[in-house]
């Protein structure tokens, strides 16, 4: 009971404080970060925050660290001088780098995250050593920022990984790579050509499609015969997000050998391509097929498959009966958002 | 020969209570490294990295409704405002005999559409499938079916009308934190392991604050049977499951909230209709099939508050929902009886079975020959009252110090409670547990088993609403 009521207490004072900070913090944020007019020198800022929030002491600075990673998230601005000024006057990165140097993985864990929330380009040097380091999440973390913070070779662990990249791992991945500012994205289909490691040729394969990189159409068309079909289903949409039209043949060739995975996906891929030279195709795997799911991807296909596919469509809904004729109502409505 | 059966009888109780003291203390050490690790290295900048991403995967929202006329616009809205970037809520109308549908229909301008709805797995008929002509309720679906007797059914025809790999399971008297669907995806995400299903803590909403659907201000139960079961809730999630969850025995997701892996879940069946322990069945039969099909898996648990649901206002209610509870644990038993003790089942068979058998199936029934028991030696003035005092006094502490540890961890961690006296309400329920509702959830669970091996009928969902932002009714 001791324990309880000492906790709420503190909790309750912290609590107050905070209530009574939170709104001078995002006043002099605003000021110093999105005033045109800004003359500030670093000696103003700090003495300004020292003067209205108190002393600078870790309480104070987790305060405000959290205050301007939400600034910067809800706001969404790009890195000025101000900003940066801000950062210098106020000590902010040292604050975090010490966090890195003295305290528990969690820590290290979110010292890293606030790095990368902020796009504060800490030296290489600093992070490098966390990215071999033998807690799994601080590992990941840092290997994740090292690819937004190294100058000479952001992609080292792509050569080197042997760990399962997860989908959280390829959801940071890719958070990491859009904040790179003024560098070129590499071309992904280097990875999905060499790497051993399944979990990265899924990711470059992703990423290939993401960024629209074409030139990584011909060693996509290799990966179609990757005995991995999910590797290959990914590969498909690929081809299909970047147009790949000249390749239409072989994935209606290849059709009849896949999963029901990949044969999705080679609908969804020729739907996308509108080239019309598949109208009788999809019209023949709508007949044919007895999967409920594919044959409404189909039909999907089919309706956006430009002018003759939206007349066979038609036709299709005239002539068609039972549950293929309410698969096609189903398509057909617009009131349906997630076919 | 009585006296050798006596003498049996003290062994086991000695050796059974040990075991379980055991249990607790080695639960609270894994709940502790699981809360833990979970506040360390999760942060609310992951709900800012899923919201803004194109891999962030869809989710379903699955939610049954029978006779849920007076709160069933206000919680559907609650769940059209879940903060997430891809999802669909879906209604299953269980052939209410109230005006659920016509609220439905009226509020968010629905109308009949052609809908190809695929019964992958069997449920009662679906009469019709409703979409809004209003795009700013275009994620919500309305299932009308013929009512299956059970929520599984429902839950089922929901499953089949999704269209998203993952889907969240809950009642539509529910209230969901808006970050649910952020904080629950995670686990799946990021995990080695194909994890399965995932549960988060529910809490009751009996006294909470409630604006539009949105919890605004959280407060523990005024009344004494909501607020035991406020405590109980909070032991079960962040003592139990949590504990549970590091070492991979999650024995049930809540049916109230789990996020699951919809194709597992339909490979596995779906919710068995005639089951009423649904929810720790539908874990089993997915556990079952990953096992069967030499799969790794997880069962995953998060120690955040995201749920908030009427627990039982009276006794009469409780007593209602807790024999279902009894009988729906037997009958699991009896229907996955190949499970228990079976190494091919790895923790399934060896540890979370053996575990709910011997501490929750047979529990009860121990301690009413207990008591059955001590009442024989008080009347054959048997009893050294010196050593039962100690004994009983050793349990009860033990008992107390348990439920006091969670509730500080709670208020470590996280805090619902705005003030310390709202704390102290709860602790109170710590100390009278023992005197008041632990024999009546005692006496439920063994009524429960009666009713099973009697074959007595029983329907879902007759639990009385009385509704959130509603001046309150007096419950029939």
């Amino acid at each position: 009971m001791a324990s309880m009521s000492y906790i709420r207490y503190i909790y309750n004072r912290r609590k107050r404080k905070e209530e009574e900070l939170v709104p001078v913090i995002d006043e002099l944020l605003i000021q110093y970060i999105f005033d045109d007019s800004n003359t500030y020198t670093e000696q103003d800022i700090y003495e300004d925050f020292t003067k209205r929030v108190g002393k600078l002491s870790k309480t104070n600075l987790d305060l405000i660290t959290k205050r301007l990673i939400l600034a910067k998230i809800n706001f969404n601005f790009k890195v000025n001088e101000p900003f940066n000024r801000l950062i210098r006057a106020l000590g902010i990165e040292a604050f975090i780098e010490k966090k890195l140097d003295f305290s528990n993985a969690y820590d290290k864990m979110k010292g890293i995250q606030e790095l990368s929330a902020l796009s504060i380009t800490t030296s290489e040097s600093k992070i490098f050593p966390f990215t071999y380091s033998v807690n799994k999440n601080v590992r990941k973390e840092a290997r994740s920022s090292y690819l937004r913070l190294s100058k000479n070779d952001p992609f080292k662990f792509f050569d080197e990984a042997t760990e399962t990249l997860n989908e959280w791992d390829q959801i940071n991945l890719l958070k990491q790579l859009l904040s790179i500012e003024n560098t070129i994205i590499p071309n992904f289909s280097k990875w999905v050509a060499y790497s051993k490691n399944e979990s990265i040729v899924s990711f470059s394969i992703k990423m290939c499609a993401y960024f629209k990189q074409k030139e990584s159409i011909p060693t996509l068309i290799e990966t179609l015969k990757h005995d991995n079909h999910i590797l290959r289903a990914e590969t498909i949409k690929a081809l299909g997000e970047l147009q790949a039209t000249d390749y239409e043949d072989i994935l209606r060739d290849m059709y009849a050998n896949q999963p029901d995975n990949c044969q999705v996906e080679i609908i969804r891929a020729i739907g996308k391509f509108h080239t019309g030279k598949s109208l009788d195709f999809l019209k023949q795997t709508f007949d044919e097929s007895i999967q409920t799911d594919t044959k409404k991807v189909i039909a999907e296909a089919i309706n956006n498959y430009g002018p003759d596919g939206k007349a066979l469509f038609e036709e299709l809904l005239n002539t068609e009966t039972g549950f293929p004729h309410l698969i096609l109502q189903h398509i057909a409505n617009p009131l349906i958002k997630f076919k | 020969m009585i006296e050798q059966i006596r003498t049996i009888y003290e062994y086991f109780i000695f050796f059974y209570a040990t075991s379980l003291f055991i249990s607790y203390i080695i639960l609270a050490i894994l709940s502790f490294i699981g809360i833990s690790r979970y506040k360390g290295y999760n942060s609310e900048l992951d709900d800012n990295t899923l919201m803004s991403s194109p891999l962030t995967p869809g989710i379903s929202v699955v939610a049954p409704a029978f006779n849920e006329g007076l709160t069933i616009i206000t919680n559907v809205r609650s769940l059209l405002t879940l903060n997430y970037p891809l999802f669909e809520v879906i209604i299953i109308n269980d052939g209410s005999k109230d005006d659920t549908l016509e609220k439905l229909i009226e509020e968010f301008e629905l109308e009949e559409t052609p809908f190809a709805y695929v019964a992958k797995i069997k449920t009662k008929p679906v009469k019709r499938i409703f979409k809004s002509r209003n795009p700013a309720y275009s994620i919500l679906t309305v299932v009308d079916k013929e009512n299956g007797g059970t929520k599984a059914d429902a839950s089922n025809a929901g499953i089949n009308a999704s269209s998203f790999p993952y889907y969240l399971c809950t009642d539509v008297d529910c209230i969901l934190d808006r970050n649910t669907l952020l904080k629950m995806i995670k686990p799946i995400l990021n995990s080695k392991k194909n994890v399965i299903a995932v549960g988060a803590v529910l809490r009751m909403s009996n006294s909470c604050d409630i604006e539009e659907g949105i919890i605004t201000r959280v407060r523990p139960p005024k009344g004494i049977i909501p607020r035991f079961q406020e405590m109980e809730y909070i032991r079960a999630y962040l003592l139990s499951k949590m504990g549970w969850s590091v070492v991979n025995c999650v024995p049930n997701i809540s049916g109230g909230l789990g996020l699951f892996d919809k194709e597992v879940a339909v490979r596995a069946g779906g919710y068995d209709p005639l089951s009423h322990a649904e929810d720790m069945d539908l874990v089993t039969r997915m556990v079952s099939y990953m096992i069967n099909n030499k799969q790794n898996y997880k069962v995953d648990y998060i120690p955040l508050s995201c749920c908030w649901t009427e627990g039982p206002p009276n006794m009469r209610i409780l007593n209602r929902q807790r024999t279902r509870w009894g009988r729906g644990l037997i009958q699991l038993f009896y229907e996955h009886r190949k499970i228990l003790f079976n190494r091919k089942y790895k923790n399934m068979g060896l540890i979370v079975y053996p575990f709910a058998f011997l501490y929750e199936l047979l529990a009860p029934v121990i301690e009413a020959l207990g008591w059955i028991f001590f009442i024989y030696l008080i009347l054959t003035n048997q009893v050294n009252w010196y050593n039962a005092f100690i004994i009983l006094l050793y349990s009860y502490t033990f008992s107390v110090m348990i439920s006091t540890m969670v509730i500080l961890w709670d208020q470590i961690t996280f805090k619902y409670y705005k003030t310390f006296r709202e704390v102290l309400s709860l602790v109170l329920m710590v100390f009278l547990e023992s005197f008041i509702y632990h024999p009546l959830i005692m006496f439920f669970a063994i009524r429960g088993y009666y009713d099973y091996l009697t074959s007595k009928e029983f329907e879902w969902g007759s639990m009385t609403r009385q509704g959130f932002d509603q001046p309150k009714q007096k419950t029939s």
